[in-house]
């Protein structure tokens, strides 16, 4: 070969390469080369259904698990709560089951109080226990977070005999203000249940509906409904409030209104509409002097009347009122921002008038169909609950306030906490961790070291639901009542074991006789009783059979089709309404230096501080702020300058109860006379995840109350703010000016 | 809306339509793609340096002043973009396009240049800065379909591939075509007000078909030409109250 | 007169300017200039000072081999110096590889920080050298003759330099080399459409063109060194020895030697302006805004060139100082490269201009977010890099200033620090407030990429003290060529330097 040729040869095989290289042919040959799925390895995993346990809200879940691990919570398609839904707290749940930190063994102060915590043997544990019970003469207590599951029908029914005993709840604030209102509507203790996914238009009055742990999933499935699902109409959402909250943020327009000054709005838009039933001659079904009634207690309510005091003008309350009379179905939706004052349950009770009026008139127009609110038989649904623990319209923070006074004064010998941490999330004010002190022997069920389980004298580790059998009736149902069943579906990944178990055998060496021998069998008992009741499990299934096919469910629920209600609520009983129908002024905790309302709330997935140990949830941006592993203290902008704040520096929040310091966040949804601040931070001892990862607001609140309800008035406080010196990073996932360019740059 | 390559044949094209009106923020997503998709937690120092790893992240945007201020959400991962520009630039082809409309990224073959993070206009690409932490217990959920990546390499929204592939599996051995709403990624599956919809787009009775022609539908910064494979629909509307 | 009189090798009985096939009347006529040459020598002497140009050739071979083979204590020193520098960045970088990418201050969506701008620095530094040198050889331009070789070796280490940087950067180093097309039976090839693909394979050409026209140039000059090397009894001796090829300064080896740096030079000149557009197109062709843009080519080419003849002026100065050499790299060199610095700064600041004004004017949403963030963030870089260049161009126009030594360093730093922040607000900013406001994010260089950036400037100050002491740094070859074409000639009253081509 010369010279020549070979150049020629070398030329054309470095051009073809060349060319075929930049050509197709590699990138056909590439996904067989590199496959796309390569490190996919698709494995068929075994689902359970079981119940979600992180909140009150009672979703149904399935759970996917490989090899005996839980890998992957998602909701149950069937379950009328989520409808196949989970919220991030839910399916971070895995995590909280899989931690590093979970008890390993029970701890016993073995030298009484004072002395440090050990570990022991499950014997022993239950040997002390069963010996404190049988000295305790029935003045024991249980205290859980409000759930109703098998614990706490379980302890009732093995201490509840003797009157010395006390069950209470310590679950989030205002619930019972909503049971309150709820009793005089629907004659039963029930959350409302306002049709929201069939509404054109919804007015939420300070309803944090997607923060709350009154079922965010359940409120969030509605609110898409009503926005999209109906070819008919997008539905409309209005927020009212202090706070854009994430609610508010989806909702189309936040409306600031001065703190507890929603009771007003309400009635004032109540005002319009009854004016223009009575002009127009709507909803027939009122008769015409109930109708006169009602204006008469509304007189003093007219959007001019309150347009000062709400600042909102009489125009705007007007236009929120037009919906109502002509586009039912419209509904109000009542929330954290209405049942935290002082005045929360006649407030409540004028969101639900508003409600029934509205209802009147869509089904006047045939617009909505009778809604299965209140229940079929809300009678069993009470029965129900009083089988799996506390009555909710026993569940009230003056009741827990009962017991901590109580306790503080040494009426009871034993106490049983069941997964709450009072010591931490109720106020500071209410000195839990004193009464604890004064409470001879407490043992706490829980699943990791926290506060109120180091001033424990026993600590039961108990399983996560992940690993347990129990039961529960959710809070917050659909307007149906639900059963929830909760089964194993992981081995338990540490020695805890089934709290439910531990009572059983505990209080049967303390002497207290049960017809159970342990957990199981008390379930078993349960669904037994359950399905004497509930004709619709089918009735020739075995006892056998019958608990298979609820743990194939997960749980048992009425047929998902729509039920005409036996009795449609009377006008007679709204007629009877008018004494309600007031909006009393909100009562303060103020003081001299005190010019702010504090605003605390519950950040979106963290819970009151129980999601805190789980980096998942801490790295998880909050949605408004969108910090990440910290806490923060909102103020509006121009009171920041005012104050000469800027974001990030470190600034003291005080009240008459306390004081807590905090970066500062400038955010321009808020009040300018309002400071808010998210709860369920500062930690002291829960892990090294969440220990001193913020301060604890609950320093700040005191002991004020709901009057009619009892509940905690939590939004009633006032509070100074002052400069603490010194500054931190905000760990913001979104850039503090991009945040605004959103338009800008066509996001 | 014009859909790019659509007369490309494949059975399969899959596309993702996010509903803006529908979204509440509420991160249901980001926490069911961590887990499903070994995605680490990466702490509290590099999430202060911007090394945050969500496959899918809600952008939140403020519009106005107050009192007449409005947030904004807006989900984003991966666009899986027809015409990527991630894809020119890998000098490996550690992310290519696939035949049903995937932009994949191969872990075993990126080198970790990160040039298609920086050709992404969506910032939707995360590089494994560290060997992921995830501690002895936490170990045992991790899902076995899906590999942890090590250091030194990209990641993103894969539209769960694992479950695509499940899915297309299932219905092979059920001798069917993959039926609309068989597969649903992890966010999409959990998503509680049902924001997120995915599907078949070259199925013309698939939903996505049918929202994606619809009049709210807009992709991001389609001016750029990348021809994203995910829909967003305009949220919002005019004369609200 | 042909160059092949220039004699390679040592030979000690020759002195300057002597030519062997002179013919009769050539002969009568230089016997005639004598006088006249005389006096041009004392005139040069006294208008400039330097009438060393009349070196004898010992003289010249003496001081030009002198930096290799005389080393004193405080080389040593520096050597140690900047080895143990270079330890830390090495430790750095091997703490990097084993720990991760985390180390560096980078983070989404800056995934290019630090290590890119420099690597962009050094590439852009290296394109003075064979450049600057190959343009001077083909245009002829006398005064180039004395600095080629450090303008040359400048270009081949500061590309080694630059090479390491993607190197470090990339996430996982042991598998980079899924990057080269290495024959597989599998026809599996990395991507070819990736702008780094092209850089990779421009980079390694560049370098290998570089490192054969440093190679070339070097050999007669290799030879010169080997005879004094095998005559002194020198270690040098043996590699001098290989790597002279033979070398006997016969006509064939010099025929071969000037083909070969003609071709060598024509083909150097096309790579090098190629090799930075290429490295321009790392950004250019990326939908970036800040990076999109056509004007990124030869904006990176006159930017590299202005950077490169700043950093040669500034390596001659040290030069010449360190090894007193101020008669061989003259004030009139530096003089010299100082007016082509300032062509090309002017030519630079047109760039910026353009660069600027386009920007500003369109006020695009997406590119004006990384102009304000940049006057915001990086006011100071900024001013250095517009101000480094603008100086230059208002300084370099004086000739008392191009020749004032202290003045001309200060200028070539200013130059590069400008050139070096430059490089930086390419690659930070804009990705930092890139397309998605949400992502926006600041970026601050980690110790780790510092440690690291001060160990590549360690690195080319090393590579350059090892070669000063293992190849003559002066273009002996070059600068004797020049005396021999060279002459006077009388004009009527006149006697006129004049250069004989070839």
């Amino acid at each position: 070969m010369d010279r020549r040729s070979f150049l020629k040869l070398g030329a054309l095989t470095a051009s073809s390469s060349a060319v075929g290289a930049c050509g197709q042919t590699v990138q056909k040959v590439i996904p067989a080369l590199i496959p796309a799925d390569d490190g996919v390895n698709p494995v068929e995993g075994r689902w359970f259904a079981t119940s979600c346990m992180e909140c009150n809200a009672g979703c149904g879940v399935i759970v996917r698990t490989v090899n005996g691990r839980a890998k992957k919570i998602e909701g149950n398609p069937a379950h009328p709560v989520n409808h196949g839904k989970a919220c991030a707290m839910g399916q971070a749940a895995v995590r909280r089951a899989y931690h590093a930190d979970r008890l390993k063994a029970p701890l016993l102060r073995k030298g009484g109080k004072g002395s440090k915590l050990e570990e022991v043997t499950w014997d022993e544990a239950i040997k002390v226990l069963g010996e404190k019970i049988s000295k305790a003469d029935g003045k024991v207590f249980y205290l859980n977070d409000g759930v109703n599951d098998a614990l706490a029908g379980a302890a009732k029914s093995l201490f509840g005999e003797n009157p010395a005993f006390t069950i209470a709840s310590n679950h989030a604030p205002g619930r019972e203000s909503h049971f309150a209102a709820g009793e005089a509507y629907l004659d039963f203790p029930s959350m409302p249940f306002p049709d929201i996914a069939n509404s054109d238009f919804t007015l939420l009055f300070g309803a944090d509906v997607f923060e709350s742990d009154r079922s965010p999933v359940y409120f969030a499935r509605v609110f898409g409904d009503s926005r999209r699902s109906r070819p008919s109409a997008r539905g409309r959402f209005i927020y009212l409030g202090s706070r854009l909250s994430a609610t508010a943020a989806a909702c189309d327009k936040w409306l600031p209104v001065p703190p507890g000054k929603l009771g007003l709005v309400a009635l004032a838009v109540a005002h319009v509409v009854v004016d223009e039933v009575i002009i127009r001659g709507l909803a027939p079904s009122i008769p015409r002097n109930t109708l006169s009634r009602w204006m008469e207690a509304l007189k003093q309510y007219s959007p001019e009347h309150v347009e000062k005091e709400t600042e909102l003008s009489a125009e705007i309350i007007k236009r929120l009122a037009r919906p109502f009379i002509e586009e039912a179905p419209a509904v109000a939706v009542a929330g954290d921002d209405v049942a935290g004052y002082t005045n929360g349950t006649p407030t409540l009770k004028a969101v639900s008038f508003l409600n029934m009026v509205s209802f009147e008139i869509g089904r006047e127009k045939l617009r909505i169909k009778p809604r299965r609110d209140p229940a079929p038989d809300p009678d069993l649904k009470n029965r129900m609950l009083g089988w799996v623990g506390l009555p909710q319209s026993q569940q009230s923070f003056a009741k827990l306030k009962k017991l901590t006074e109580d306790m503080a004064a040494g009426a009871y010998n034993v106490g049983l906490i069941a997964h709450t941490n009072p010591v931490f999330d109720t106020p500071q004010a209410l000195n839990f961790k004193a009464a604890m002190a004064k409470t001879p022997f407490t043992a706490v069920f829980a699943l990791f070291m926290d506060e109120t389980t180091a001033d424990a004298d026993l600590v039961l580790p108990d399983h996560h639901w992940l690993e347990n059998w129990s039961a529960q009736i959710p809070e917050f149902a659909p307007g149906v009542p639900v059963l929830n069943l909760v089964q194993p579906v992981i081995s338990p990944f540490t020695a805890a074991r089934n709290s439910l178990d531990v009572i059983i055998e505990a209080a049967k060496k303390g002497g207290i006789a049960s017809p159970y021998a342990n957990g199981e069998q008390y379930l078993k008992a349960f669904i037994a009783k359950f399905r004497a009741e509930m004709l619709e499990i089918p009735q020739q299934l075995s006892a056998v059979g019958a608990w298979d096919f609820l743990l194939q469910r997960g749980g048992w629920w009425p047929s998902d089709e729509e039920v005409e209600p036996k009795n449609p609520p009377t006008t007679d009983r709204l007629w009877e309404l008018k004494d309600s129908l007031a909006a009393p002024a909100p009562a303060f905790a103020e003081g001299p230096n005190f010019p702010f309302h504090l605003h605390l709330y519950q950040p979106v997935s963290r819970g009151r501080g129980k999601g805190a140990n789980l980096g998942m949830l801490q790295e998880m941006p909050d949605p408004i702020t969108t910090l990440m592993w910290q806490h923060w203290i909102e103020l509006n902008p121009a009171t920041a300058e005012k104050l000469g704040i800027k974001e990030g520096d470190l600034i003291t929040v005080m009240s008459a109860a306390g004081s807590m310091t905090g970066p500062a966040f400038p955010y321009r949804g808020i009040r300018p006379d309002v400071i808010a601040i998210p709860i369920g931070f500062g930690h002291t001892n829960y892990g090294s995840v969440a220990t001193n990862r913020g301060d604890n607001p609950m320093k700040l609140l005191g002991l004020a109350v709901d009057e009619k309800s009892g509940a905690l008035a939590w939004r009633s406080q006032k509070v100074g703010v002052k400069k603490a010196g010194g500054s931190v990073a905000m760990l913001r996932d979104a850039n503090p000016k991009g945040e605004y360019m959103g338009e800008a740059f066509n996001l | 809306m014009k859909i790019f390559n659509a007369d490309k044949q494949n059975d399969y094209k899959w596309a993702m339509v996010i509903d803006l009106d529908r979204c509440d923020g509420c991160g249901a997503c980001v926490i069911g793609c961590q887990t499903e998709n070994n995605v680490p937690t990466v702490g509290q120092d590099d999430v202060a340096t911007g090394r945050s790893m969500h496959w899918i992240r809600i952008e939140r945007y403020i519009e106005g002043e107050y009192p007449n201020v409005k947030v904004r959400f807006l989900p984003m991962m991966c666009q899986h973009c027809e015409a990527a520009p991630c894809e020119s630039v890998c000098p490996v082809y550690a992310t290519y396009h696939n035949d049903e409309g995937l932009n994949v990224q191969v872990y075993n073959r990126c080198i970790g240049t990160r040039f298609c993070g920086n050709n992404c206009p969506y910032s939707v690409r995360f590089f494994n800065w560290w060997d992921p932490s995830f501690d002895e217990a936490t170990r045992n959920q991790l899902n076995p379909d899906v590999s942890v990546r090590e250091r030194g390499i990209m990641e993103k929204c894969s539209f769960c591939m694992q479950r695509i592939r499940r899915g297309k599996d299932h219905a092979k051995d059920e001798g069917r075509p993959v039926k609309d709403g068989d597969i649903q990624p992890a966010c999409a599956q959990t998503c509680p007000t049902g924001a997120i919809t995915f599907g078949n787009i070259n199925d013309h009775e698939s939903k996505v078909h049918e929202m994606v022609h619809g009049k709210r539908a807009y992709r991001l910064f389609e001016e750029k030409g990348t021809h994203p494979s995910v829909y967003y629909l305009k949220g919002g509307a005019e004369n609200v109250f | 007169m042909s160059s092949e009189t220039a004699t390679g090798h040592e030979t000690h009985s020759h002195t300057h300017g002597g030519g062997h096939h002179h013919s009769p009347e050539e002969l009568k006529s230089l016997t005639e200039l004598e006088g006249l040459r005389d006096s041009a020598r004392n005139k040069a002497k006294a208008d400039y000072g330097d009438a060393n140009i009349y070196l004898s050739e010992k003289d010249f071979n003496d001081d030009s081999l002198r930096p290799m083979f005389e080393t004193k204590p405080g080389y040593f020193l520096f050597v140690i110096a900047l080895a143990s520098v270079m330890a830390v960045g090495v430790a750095a970088f091997v703490r990097q590889m084993v720990v991760g990418m985390g180390v560096t201050g980078l983070h989404q969506p800056v995934f290019w920080g630090a290590y890119i701008a420099t690597f962009v620095f050094w590439v852009g530094l290296s394109h003075s050298g064979t450049i600057v040198s190959s343009i001077l050889r083909l245009t002829m331009a006398n005064w180039r003759r004395p600095i080629l070789r450090g303008a040359e070796a400048m270009t081949a280490f500061s590309l080694m330099v630059a090479g390491l940087f993607p190197m470090i950067h990339v996430g996982r180093q042991w598998r980079v080399y899924y990057m080269f097309p290495l024959p597989n039976q599998r026809e599996l090839w990395p991507n070819f459409k990736s702008p780094l693909m092209w850089d990779m394979m421009a980079i390694s050409i560049y370098l290998t063109g570089s490192l054969t026209f440093l190679y070339i140039g070097l050999l007669p000059d290799i030879a010169t060194a080997r005879d004094r090397a095998i005559s002194n009894g020198n270690w040098r001796a043996g590699y001098l020895r290989l790597l002279a090829l033979g070398w006997r300064g016969g006509n064939y080896d010099w025929a071969v030697y000037n083909k070969a740096s003609l071709f060598l030079a024509v083909i150097i000149l096309c790579i090098a302006p190629s090799v930075h557009t290429i490295v321009s197109w790392d950004f250019a062709m990326t939908m970036t805004p800040g990076w999109h843009t056509t004007i990124f080519g030869p904006y990176f080419v006159v930017g590299a060139i202005n950077s490169g003849v700043a950093g040669v002026i500034l390596l001659m100065i040290i030069i010449r100082s360190i090894f007193k050499l101020q008669h061989i790299i003259r004030d009139l060199h530096i003089d010299c490269l100082g007016q082509l610095q300032l062509v090309i700064a002017l030519i630079w600041l047109y760039f910026y201009f353009c660069e600027f004004n386009v920007t500003w004017y369109s006020h695009k949403p997406e590119e004006m977010a990384v102009w304000d963030w940049q006057w915001e963030r990086f006011p100071l870089q900024l001013i250095a890099m517009v101000g480094g260049t603008a100086l230059a161009v208002g300084l370099l126009g004086f000739k008392k200033i191009r020749r004032n030594m202290k003045a001309m360093v200060a200028i070539t730093i200013l130059i590069n620090i400008g050139m070096y922040c430059e490089r930086y607000l390419i690659v930070v900013p804009v990705l930092s407030h890139r397309d998605n406001p949400y992502k926006w994010t600041d970026y601050w260089a980690s110790p780790t990429e510092l440690s690291i950036i001060l160990m590549s400037f360690c690195f080319f100050a090393l590579l350059y003290a090892v070669f000063i002491k293992v190849f003559p740094i002066i273009t002996m070859a070059d600068v004797k060529e020049g005396v021999v074409i060279s002459g006077d000639v009388r004009l009527g009253k006149h006697a006129v330097r004049v250069q004989v081509k070839e």
